[in-house]
């Protein structure tokens, strides 16, 4: 699965808050990141689309960071959710609800826009806590595909 | 001089190891895949320093080996002695000629008795000998009987002792043990020169037998506050100053195994031993205590004297042998004796070779955490060997939080491949993620097979 500009662009909730969408480096840089790989790829800001919402229901819950486009070979369409773990000093301290409300919520907040939710959740991290994290998250979020990757392997296998 | 390590032991080209630099200065965790050497260190430091520390001990014992070949050609020649007392009533119920008695206590190995006292002892029992036969009435030397029966001892011994001799036909029983005497003296000279001289060849034998292979031992070495303790300049094995105790601990399942001295891994009986000694103070009414008995093991176990067993004393009343309780349960006891014990000080290493097994995962990490109280509290000193993911991280975590900050007290090592069968030990000093990338390839091979969704 790669990325998709056309799908990210046409996604029902990138229609409705076009004010969301941002340069994927720069996102990385919002969230603290120090490295920008990226060109001109664009994302939607998933937790700014759920702190949008009048709802206050939906103003509550947890949301992943961006959501993006993929498709395959075959031209099937995913939406992939991404969450930005950069700023964590100590991997220990991953929450497991945090992480599977995350997934929970970004599920319902993207529901019904006829666009599946990929079945990988990434968790993307800084190099000097990548492994710890990658061993942290594989057992507190067993069951959960997530995927712990840095910012240049996130480009690598979805760009 | 603060950065200097308390311990260093260096390996090059040895069995696993292509490389290996290691820091003892608290506590050391040594990463690896298996087969990749980490029980190879511990057992090369481990051997090293418990010669050094029992050197002495070592040296006499094997002088007594020596001996035991001459002590047998005494006890031969007790036995005709009595023989040929026995058939005289003119000796036969005298005190004085109860030889084997005599002799027995005169030429005996105790390791508590001063080591130049016991070669006076030894000497005395052949001066005793010697006029015992010289005092031998001359009609007995005629018999026959004496003949045939002095003739083997003498030829036996002449052969087994003096073969190299041009004229051992011509020595008699007289000449036998004079040279024996002789002998005797010599080895005892060799033993006080070793105690004195501590040559590095009696440890180099020790670890050859250890690994039981033919191994180069120059390709090791171990250092002490920057001084070289396996000193191949001048072939002298040094003293320990910063330690005076060691264990390697790599399996709890021998915890209370009957007759353990008999077995042949020398480091089963060294625990045996160590876990059945009283230290100086016995640590009481301490938090370590505490968390021992309430937290986990909920009871104590302890060396039964009396019944010379180990036993297990839950707190609601419950008693059993350790040696029938659960594998993870005797882990604990072991940490558990040595510390009511009053063992465990700041000049204790304890070697333990993936501590993990036969833990639940959360024992695991409340064993890490008396690793850390251990050196927090006493200042017991850790090499661990382990390639669990659970211990490596827990040991980081609780000590980063337990010990002081930007401390050097923890050093993390991981065995990196230099090829498919030798090992690069780097250093990640207090980073696991290194470790934790070899670690999580066991995570990829999960993943071949497809998460499952939520």
């Amino acid at each position: 699965m790669k990325y998709c500009q056309q799908t990210t662009l046409s996604h029902p909730l990138s229609k409705r808050f076009p004010q969301h969408l941002s340069e994927i480096n720069l996102i990385i840089r919002e969230e603290g990141g120090g490295e920008y790989p990226f060109n001109k790829e664009v994302a939607l800001k998933l937790d700014k689309v759920k702190d949008s919402s009048e709802n206050p229901h939906i103003k509550k819950m947890k949301s992943m960071d961006m959501v993006l486009g993929i498709k395959d070979e075959n031209n099937n369409l995913s939406s992939l959710i991404v969450d930005f773990k950069l700023d964590c000093k100590n991997a220990v301290n991953i929450s497991e609800s945090d992480c599977r409300d995350k997934i929970k919520h970004s599920k319902i907040l993207l529901f019904g826009s006829g666009i599946s939710v990929y079945n990988k959740y990434v968790f993307i991290f800084n190099n000097a806590l990548l492994e710890i994290s990658r061993r942290i998250i594989s057992q507190r979020l067993t069951n959960a595909s997530a995927e712990v990757l840095s910012i240049n392997e996130f480009k690598a296998n979805y760009f | 001089m603060e950065d200097i390590p308390k311990l260093r032991i260096k390996i090059k080209d040895f069995r696993a190891i292509k490389s290996a630099d290691i820091i003892l200065n608290g506590i050391t965790v040594v990463a690896g895949i298996n087969g990749s050497g980490k029980s190879t260190i511990s057992k090369l430091l481990y051997r090293t320093i418990k010669t050094a520390i029992d050197f002495d001990k070592i040296v006499i014992e094997n002088l007594f080996y020596e001996l035991k070949d001459i002590r047998h050609f005494f006890d031969e020649l007790t036995h005709e002695f009595e023989f040929f007392y026995r058939k005289n009533s003119e000796f036969k119920d005298k005190e004085e000629y109860d030889l084997r008695f005599k002799f027995q206590r005169l030429f005996n190995f105790n390791g508590d008795t001063d080591l130049k006292e016991q070669e006076n002892r030894i000497l005395s029992a052949i001066d005793f000998f010697i006029k015992t036969f010289a005092e031998l009435p001359s009609e007995f030397k005629k018999e026959e009987r004496y003949k045939i029966r002095f003739y083997r001892l003498e030829r036996f011994f002449k052969e087994e002792f003096f073969e190299k001799e041009k004229d051992f036909e011509n020595l008699d029983i007289s000449a036998v043990l004079d040279k024996l005497k002789e002998k005797i003296k010599n080895k005892f000279q060799k033993t006080y020169k070793d105690i004195e001289n501590r040559p590095i060849g009696i440890s180099d034998a020790m670890i050859s037998n250890y690994f039981t292979e033919d191994i180069n031992v120059n390709n090791y070495s171990i250092e002490e506050l920057g001084a070289s303790i396996t000193n191949r300049k001048d072939k002298k094995l040094s003293n320990f100053l910063t330690v005076n105790k060691v264990a390697y601990i790599d399996t709890p399942i021998i915890i209370g195994v009957e007759n353990i001295k008999n077995n042949n891994v020398p480091h089963w009986k060294d625990l045996d031993t160590l876990l059945k000694t009283k230290g100086e103070n016995e640590n009481t009414k301490t938090k370590i205590r505490n968390v021992l008995e309430s937290e986990i093991i909920d009871g104590e176990t302890k060396y039964d004297n009396k019944n010379e067993t180990f036993v297990y004393n839950r707190k609601d009343g419950f008693s059993i042998d350790l040696f029938s309780c659960a594998t993870g349960l005797k882990s604990f006891s072991v940490l558990q004796i040595l510390y009511n014990n009053g063992v465990l000080d700041n000049k204790t290493l304890l070697i333990l070779d993936e501590p993990e097994a036969h833990l639940h995962p959360e024992w695991i990490v409340q064993y890490a955490r008396l690793i850390v109280m251990l050196h927090k509290e006493l200042k017991v000193n850790f090499l661990i060997g382990s390639h669990n993911p659970d211990m490596i991280m827990a040991i980081k975590y609780i000590a980063k939080k337990e010990l002081e900050k930007d401390n050097n007290y923890v050093n993390f090592y991981y065995a990196k491949a230099f090829d498919k069968y030798q090992f690069d030990y780097k250093s990640s000093e207090t980073d696991i993620e290194p470790i934790f990338s070899s670690f999580n390839i066991s995570l990829d091979k999960i993943n071949e097979y497809g998460a499952t969704e939520e």
